[in-house]
């Protein structure tokens, strides 16, 4: 039996409390609405936003820079 | 019902605010009758919670699914489509716990699961070409998970080694004398 659809809203509001990897592996392939919505969470330097700050490489060779070249 | 129960719906809280004592019923046109009475028993046992506060919302501790309590559980343990209907009714009726508890159970389920056993549940068509769902694949190999406490120790780990790496190649003086010391 179909399910009663989600709108857009209450949707991004699951993906508040998704466990990120499963987020990040499976959201943005179910369908091309769902990954506009998913798009929402993901920055635009490809970091998963929203939840944590994450380090990048780039991030620790500025850091190592900043240290030594101030 | 009483007020201190019907006043966890924030909708129903302000519409008694505007009527006033009366007996009058108040309609609720988009809730069922039977998801209506699973909503009261929902509220009925949360009647002496605090009420949710404006900024819960930043707080990212908030944003887990894994700190559902055991009534909730028992609670929200319906099939897919009674589920569905009560994370809509608890959004029109402005309850933001039951709304929490649905999206979280939700997102619960979606743990683990392919995008085809997610498409299943939801009742949703792929409108993606084979091509276009490669290509989304690759994409997403380069998207960064955040960090929990054991990938941070690890970061930090990696951070140290990358510093003391380039370090020795760049001919730093300091690693040098720390490195011939130690």
């Amino acid at each position: 039996m179909p399910s009663p659809s989600l709108p857009a809203e209450l949707i991004s509001h699951i993906f508040l409390f998704c466990e990120p990897a499963s987020f990040l592996a499976s959201v943005p392939l179910v369908s091309r609405h769902w990954r506009r919505l998913a798009l929402d969470f993901i920055g635009p330097d490809g970091v998963l936003i929203n939840v944590h700050i994450v380090l990048t490489a780039m991030d620790v060779q500025d850091t190592w820079q900043a240290w030594h070249h101030p | 019902v009483d007020k201190e129960v019907a006043d966890r719906s924030v909708l129903l809280k302000n519409m008694l605010e505007d009527v006033g004592e009366s007996d009058k019923p108040i309609p609720l046109p988009n809730v069922t009758g039977k998801v209506l009475k699973k909503v009261i028993t929902y509220c009925e046992h949360h009647r002496n919670d605090p009420l949710p506060q404006p900024d819960d919302d930043l707080d990212d501790t908030k944003r887990r699914s894994d700190d559902i309590d055991d009534w909730d559980a028992d609670f929200i343990k319906v099939d897919n489509d009674q589920l569905f209907e009560l994370i809509l009714a608890a959004n029109y009726m402005d309850i933001k716990p039951l709304l929490d508890l649905g999206c979280k159970t939700v997102a619960n389920m979606i743990k683990g699961k392919t995008p085809e056993q997610i498409r299943e549940m939801f009742n949703i068509e792929n409108d993606f070409t084979p091509e276009e769902e490669e290509q989304i694949r690759k994409e997403n190999e380069y998207v960064s998970l955040p960090l929990d406490d054991s990938m941070m120790l690890g970061g930090i780990a990696c951070l140290l080694y990358y510093s003391l790496c380039i370090a020795n190649q760049s001919g730093c003086q300091h690693y040098h004398r720390w490195a011939s010391e130690s």
